[in-house]
């Protein structure tokens, strides 16, 4: 067949050109704001985007729904990105210019953006009238490295501070006392939590299962350091720290604990506790929704101390939501932004909700009057004590990948490559590198 | 007249592709040539630091790490792989049922990473995967495949052979399918045995095939990631880390973009000073028909 190839190439440029510019599409707008207007009454369109499982998704619309019906004139798309690669994807729509106005952070991501200047400073909009929440209405260790002296870049829009779990079924069939009597009693400590994971081992159980992310809360509940309250580096310094480590350490080696790094992705502890497997796991509030849709009974306790006082701080994991610096509807993103962490935002989101604990202070009743489970209190408890990552005691927090090195360095030491001192050691090195490296040093 | 109209058709034919090429590969890899002489955070400047990311690769020992691990890796794979499937073509090849056979073969080739990677998750899970029971079966007890340090390169080696094998599995077929009969025919007149026929014959014949297969392999195996990242996350404690995994992890998690691509450039250059080894090499042991 003869190709009709003047007729081609008459429509071919046309054709190419179409294709350039499909291979070639990309917008120059700042952010994904289509503003038909601003807040004098026109429409106003933002773009949220968040990681999340569709509950979780379903969670977040109703917060954006509840500024919505109080805002017509707003409208706002909620982008669900995949929790997996989330932080990649935001950073290139922020290095394209085509990030959303509003998202949603991780706590480990929070420094690189504020080191490289991509979100909003509310600190200002924060202290007008427009804004629906108050900076002081959040816990002061909740802020992690979302501000820097008195700039706010990010809000936490819930959090999840430590409590342990334990099986109450498990606990009562083996004839065992539970933490809360042992808590009751005032011993509920470090030679407790050993006793407790023995007998459970005992039984043919397992005890504990430990991760390596958690071991800042077993040094604070040893009276040890990390990183000291003006965010210096002391843990090779601190004999508590370093006797907490072993503490940790020894029970692995004793099959008192689990070391959950061995368990194979996607077998976690969750599972394990669900199955009757484990009688103690450490996790916020997470869980909580999962475990009492499959009738497990269960309940909460603070984490083991070692110094005499009832309880110590505790880690408190967190993300935030920001508003893009280069948003084309700044006031209007802040507004929502701080509606949407406030406590009419967080009672809107969180009601009905057990996964989480409201990061502002006054609508505690959401957590304590669910009675599913006894004591939801020490979620607030631990609240008030705990520390989110990027805080001054979490300092590694705020130098970027150093939460992931000194993670790989105490998974070594479960996994029996190294000892503590080697531990350590090496934590030490890589702390003093990347903090130099980062030039956040305190 | 007629036949430039024809070449500037067909050019523009190719254009679409070409564009791709252009953007999605070229622009890609020379961007990355450039940004591993720069220190650069995915932000703002890029500053120029000479051959200084290439150094601290030499010094960083995770790049060793994951040099060893993925070594070790291909040592695994590629001799299993191409022998394996060499194995499997042979006996295919005159089998009744060919086809079906084939397509039973080749299926986990069209499957998503992702997909064979959880899948195998469960089936080498230590408490409760299906290998382990069946060792069980056997009075064997099975190792934890994928959280013990000494068994997850094995592991994931395992999966891809298993992986691979149908594609390479499918090109031999395809070698072995162009060896002319008279050779085997004048060769059983001779009195040679079906296995000097193989060794004599199909192996010489088949070489050009399997270079191309080893090279594949070669280049498949330095670039093994997709499984460590599903499986393992480069765990436990880096014994999954492979080269691959380092470039991701500079790059994406650590936002070294210039290390990354450091990295990458080096892995390029042992890639491209492998295939070359190959082709020098090849001289001896590969015979093209006349």
């Amino acid at each position: 067949m003869k190709i009709r190839s003047s007729k081609f190439l008459k429509t071919a440029p046309a054709v190419l050109a179409g294709l350039i510019a499909l291979s070639g599409c990309g917008n120059n707008n700042s952010t994904n704001s289509e503003s038909a207007g601003n807040s004098t009454g026109k429409t106003v369109n933002l773009t949220m985007s968040a990681w999340g499982n569709p509950d979780e998704l379903k969670i977040y619309q109703k917060g954006i729904d509840a500024y919505t019906k109080a805002h017509p004139n707003v409208k706002i798309k909620l982008v669900p990105v995949a929790s997996d690669g989330y932080e990649q994807k935001l950073l290139t729509q922020l290095q394209g210019g085509n990030a959303p106005d509003v998202f949603y952070i991780s706590d480990s991501t929070m420094i690189k953006l504020v080191q490289n200047n991509s979100l909003a400073d509310l600190s200002e909009f924060m202290k007008t009238d427009s804004s629906y929440a108050k900076a002081d209405e959040f816990a002061e260790g909740l802020w992690g490295a979302a501000k820097d002296g008195d700039k706010i870049y990010g809000i936490t829009m819930d959090c999840n501070p430590l409590v342990m779990y334990y099986n109450k079924k498990m606990f009562s069939d083996l004839g065992i006392k539970t933490p809360q009597e042992y808590f009751d009693e005032g011993s509920w400590n470090w030679a407790a939590f050993d006793e407790v994971t023995k007998k459970l081992k005992d039984a043919g159980k397992q005890g504990y299962i430990g991760e390596t992310w958690t071991m800042d809360t077993w040094i604070w509940s040893n009276g040890g350091f990390t990183y000291d309250d003006e965010g210096n580096y002391v843990m090779d310094q601190d004999p508590k720290a370093r006797e907490a480590i072993q503490f940790v350490s020894d029970l692995k080696e004793k099959g008192q604990m689990k070391y959950a790094g061995s368990l194979p992705k996607g077998q976690g502890l969750d599972a394990m506790f669900m199955s009757n497997q484990v009688g103690l796991i450490a996790a916020g509030r997470w869980l909580t929704p999962m475990f009492t849709a499959n009738n497990l009974e269960f309940d909460y306790i603070y984490w083991p101390s070692n110094t005499g006082n009832p309880m110590e701080p505790v880690q408190v994991p967190i993300a935030f939501v920001a508003v893009n610096k280069v948003s084309k509807e700044q006031e209007e993103a802040m507004k929502f932004v701080t509606f949407y962490v406030s406590k009419e935002g967080q009672k809107a989101r969180l009601s009905g909700n057990g996964s989480s604990v409201p990061s502002v202070s006054g609508i505690d009743e959401i957590i304590t009057s669910d009675k599913t489970v006894e004591h939801a209190q020490y979620f607030i408890d631990a609240r008030e004590k705990g520390y989110a990552n990027g805080s001054l005691r979490q300092f590694k927090g705020r130098v970027p990948g150093l939460s992931e090195r000194i993670n790989e360095q105490f998974d070594l030491l479960l996994l029996g490559k190294q000892n503590v001192d080697q531990t350590i050691e090496n934590i030490t090195e890589q702390t003093k590198k990347l903090t130099q490296e980062s030039g956040t040093a305190n | 007249m007629q036949n430039q109209r024809r070449q500037l058709a067909g050019l523009l034919f190719i254009t679409p592709q070409l564009i791709g090429l252009l953007v999605f590969s070229l622009f890609p890899v020379m961007y990355a040539l450039v940004l591993s002489f720069m220190d650069w955070d995915g932000f703002g400047a890029r500053t120029f630091v000479g051959i200084a990311n290439f150094v601290d690769q030499f010094n960083n020992p995770d790049f060793w790490t994951a040099m060893r691990n993925t070594i070790y890796y291909m040592v695994l794979v590629i001799p299993f792989n191409i022998s394996l499937s060499l194995l499997v073509a042979v006996g295919l090849n005159k089998v009744t049922g060919k086809g079906l056979y084939r397509v039973f073969y080749f299926m986990p080739v069209v499957t998503s990473s992702v997909s064979i990677g959880v899948i195998w998750m469960w089936i080498l899970n230590g408490d409760f995967g299906i290998l382990n029971s069946l060792l069980a079966h056997l009075g064997v007890q099975g190792p934890d495949w994928l959280t013990d340090t000494n068994w997850v390169i094995p592991s994931i080696a395992m999966l891809s052979i298993w992986w691979g094998l149908g594609n390479n599995m499918v090109i031999f077929l395809a070698g072995l399918q162009g060896i002319s009969r008279s050779y085997y025919e004048a060769a059983e007149i001779d009195g040679a045995s079906r296995f000097r026929q193989f060794l004599s014959i199909t192996l010489p014949l088949l070489s050009p095939t399997t270079f191309f297969i080893a090279i594949m392999a070669i280049i498949n195996s330095f670039q093994v990631f997709d499984q460590a990242f599903v499986m393992t996350n480069g765990g436990p404690a880096k014994a999954s880390y492979t080269i691959v995994y380092h470039i991701y992890q500079q790059g994406f998690i650590d936002f070294k973009m210039g290390q990354s691509a450091a990295s990458a450039m080096i892995l390029f250059c042992i890639i491209l000073v492998f295939t070359l080894i190959q082709f020098k090499m090849s001289k001896r042991w590969v015979h093209y028909g006349e």
